[in-house]
């Protein structure tokens, strides 16, 4: 039985303004988790990672980490700090975290906050530049940097914290596509040291190989499940204006063609895998051929994806 | 808006942001650049100060020639330098300097040196001193450019100081000097986030224009303006919120710790720098009291 993380029961957040952001809100997250949270804009997900980051308290409901519970009297509490050298939160828009007159300042800002020794927070600052491959930016005044040279900066501004627990807020947001699987690279190694991860995103490309959960968010908790589960629901994709992997769309652009399978593959891998597997069990072969339903089912797909 | 003032806006910002986040002039191997950044700033706030209680608009000229021979001794080219201090900041404390140029707006009655209008009669304005001619005095015209002088020539050790100093630098020293850590974290946060937001005024300003076809009616600029101003207000308090946020996640306690110090010790051409500065600031003033 994993440990619990997060167990947030029947939460409900407004934003002094009285608008609405999270309304029933249950879930629960274990140690070493990759947990993606997917939903429209506005649906609450960047409010719902400051709540699980201890920097807001719930309206209403139960919000626990670490098995201790989180509110407003214990957000403004000394013991707090020990939960934010715990918990590491990448904003949405990296000019946010990055206000220092250099990324090192920067960088070193949540060691030195957190009260880590002097000479260690060198170590830590270089590690963090190291591991996004941004050295050569140490001394640069943030002004001065690309959107996707802000994003990593930003990201080794958390893990100079080395949390055990990161959120990230579209991570992959304004990256290209090398510094994208670099940074997906990243992620799961991180993960793979025993650091849990919530990631909020709309790149559902990267959803399939490096989560293995997936909520769904639209004010409230919509669905839960494996990618699996949540790509293969089409209706449930198309009510929250969700993307589905395009080797997803692929694999059902196949199937109208006569290819006959239970599960779609939702990435590369995956297809490998099963592809393999289909040919093996024909003698080497896959058969695609058009049927007599194969226009209509294809007009039907191409009608599902243009609409949303 | 008028083409003029979007223009004029874009550069301003433009030619600011350079002179504080490039490090174009900052690398360059110059006099300023290899003061020691302390001494630096001691020395330009002796400058800016003995400019300011200097009287004589002659020897405020005399500042502004020594902010030019500095400039050219630290390698930035005055070709770039030059237009920039003598455009801008004049055009904008010219419009506020101007009506002092007319007898009505001054205290007292002074040499007319040109009558524009008279009304045979005096006449009396709320706020104004009686008056019975408006005319361009002697007096308001050595004040308004002794004001103006003045301002410029403050603006450009100002600007001297940001372009061969690297902004990390200028903070290092501000904490070094002792200034409050908080006053020195809020200073650079205020720099930072005003440009990001003038760049975001910017951007919008474009994506309007790439969406006018023809002629803006002034009414619908004003506007869009206004819709402008609402979102930029808006965005900052967004941001401002989310920063605290982002400082907090990160183990922000109310407290700024930062390491970030010039302790280095300045040498002996440092010292020289600043004594000759100092020296040259006490000789001018010595020589306008003497004058
Ligand atoms: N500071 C705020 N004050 C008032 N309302 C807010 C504030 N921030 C967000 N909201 C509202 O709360 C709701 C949820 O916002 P939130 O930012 O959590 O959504 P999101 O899922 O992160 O959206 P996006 O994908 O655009 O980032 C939205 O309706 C939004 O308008
Ligand atoms: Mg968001």
């Amino acid at each position: 039985m994993k440990k619990a993380i997060f167990e947030l029961d029947d939460v409900f957040y407004y934003y002094p303004t009285g608008s609405e952001a999270l309304r029933n809100v249950s879930m629960e997250i274990y140690e070493g988790e990759r947990v993606a949270i997917l939903g429209p804009n506005g649906g609450g997900k960047t409010t719902l990672l400051k709540i699980l980051d201890g920097l807001i308290p719930a309206s209403r409901g139960s919000v626990r980490a670490f098995g201790k519970v989180l509110n407003s009297a214990t957000l403004n509490s000394k013991e707090i700090y020990e939960f934010r050298s715990k918990v590491g939160f990448v904003f949405q828009d990296p000019d946010i975290e990055l206000f220092s007159p250099t990324v090192y300042d920067d960088v070193a800002f949540g060691p030195q906050h957190l009260d880590i020794p002097g000479e260690e927070i060198d170590e830590r600052v270089e590690r963090a530049l190291k591991l996004l491959n941004i050295v050569g930016l140490k001394d640069k005044h943030p002004y001065n940097l690309s959107g996707g040279e802000k994003r990593k900066a930003a990201i080794a501004a958390i893990l100079s914290i080395d949390p055990e627990v990161i959120l990230m807020d579209e991570p992959t947001s304004d990256l290209d596509p090398k510094s994208r699987s670099e940074l997906i690279g990243i992620i799961r190694e991180l993960n793979n040291e025993g650091k849990t991860i919530i990631i909020s995103t709309h790149d559902v490309n990267a959803i399939p190989d490096l989560m293995d959960r997936v909520y769904v968010l639209n004010k409230t908790i919509i669905a839960e499940g494996t990618p699996q589960e949540i790509f293969s629901d089409f209706e449930l994709i198309k009510a929250n204006n969700l993307e589905v992997p395009e080797i997803f769309k692929l694999f059902e652009v196949l199937r109208c063609f006569g290819y006959n399978c239970e599960d779609l593959p939702l990435s590369i891998d995956e297809a490998i895998k099963q592809l393999t597997k289909v040919a093996e069990t024909h003698e080497g072969h896959i058969h695609l051929h058009i049927h007599e339903h194969t226009h209509d089912h294809l007009d039907k797909l191409r009608d599902r994806y243009n609409h949303h | 808006m008028s083409k003029f003032v979007d223009k004029t806006l874009a550069e301003i910002v433009d030619y600011i942001r350079d002179a504080v986040f490039s490090e174009e002039y900052a690398k360059r191997k110059g006099l300023l650049q290899a003061i020691d950044t302390k001494v630096k700033f001691i020395a330009f706030m002796v400058l800016i100060t003995a400019n300011i209680f200097a009287r004589n608009v002659y020897l405020i000229i005399v500042f502004f020639s020594v902010s030019l021979m500095l400039a050219a001794l630290s390698r930035i080219p005055l070709r770039s330098y030059l237009p920039r201090v003598l455009l801008f900041i004049p055009v904008f404390t010219g419009i506020i300097a101007l009506p002092y140029i007319f007898n009505v707006f001054q205290p007292v009655e002074g040499t007319p040196l040109l009558v524009l209008y008279d009304f045979q009669r005096v006449i009396h304005l709320p706020l104004l001193r009686p008056f019975s001619r408006i005319e361009i005095t002697r007096e308001g015209v050595f004040w308004a450019s002794t004001f103006l002088a003045r301002v410029t020539t403050a603006v450009s050790f100002a600007i001297l100081l940001m372009l061969t100093t690297r902004w990390s630098d200028l903070v290092s020293t501000l904490t070094a000097l002792r200034f409050p850590k908080m006053f020195v974290l809020i200073m650079g946060m205020s720099y930072r986030y005003i440009f990001l937001l003038l760049d975001l005024v910017s951007k919008m300003l474009l994506s309007r224009k790439s969406r006018v076809i023809g002629k803006e009616k002034a009414v619908k600029s004003w506007k869009l303006n206004a819709g402008i101003l609402g979102a930029l207000f808006i965005k900052s308090y967004d941001m401002s919120e989310n920063i605290y946020l982002a400082m907090l996640s990160r183990g922000f306690g109310g407290e700024y710790k930062n390491i970030r110090s010039d302790s280095r010790p300045p040498g002996l051409r440092d010292y020289i720098f600043l004594s000759s500065i100092i020296g040259f600031c006490i000789f001018a003033l010595i020589t306008e009291v003497i004058a």
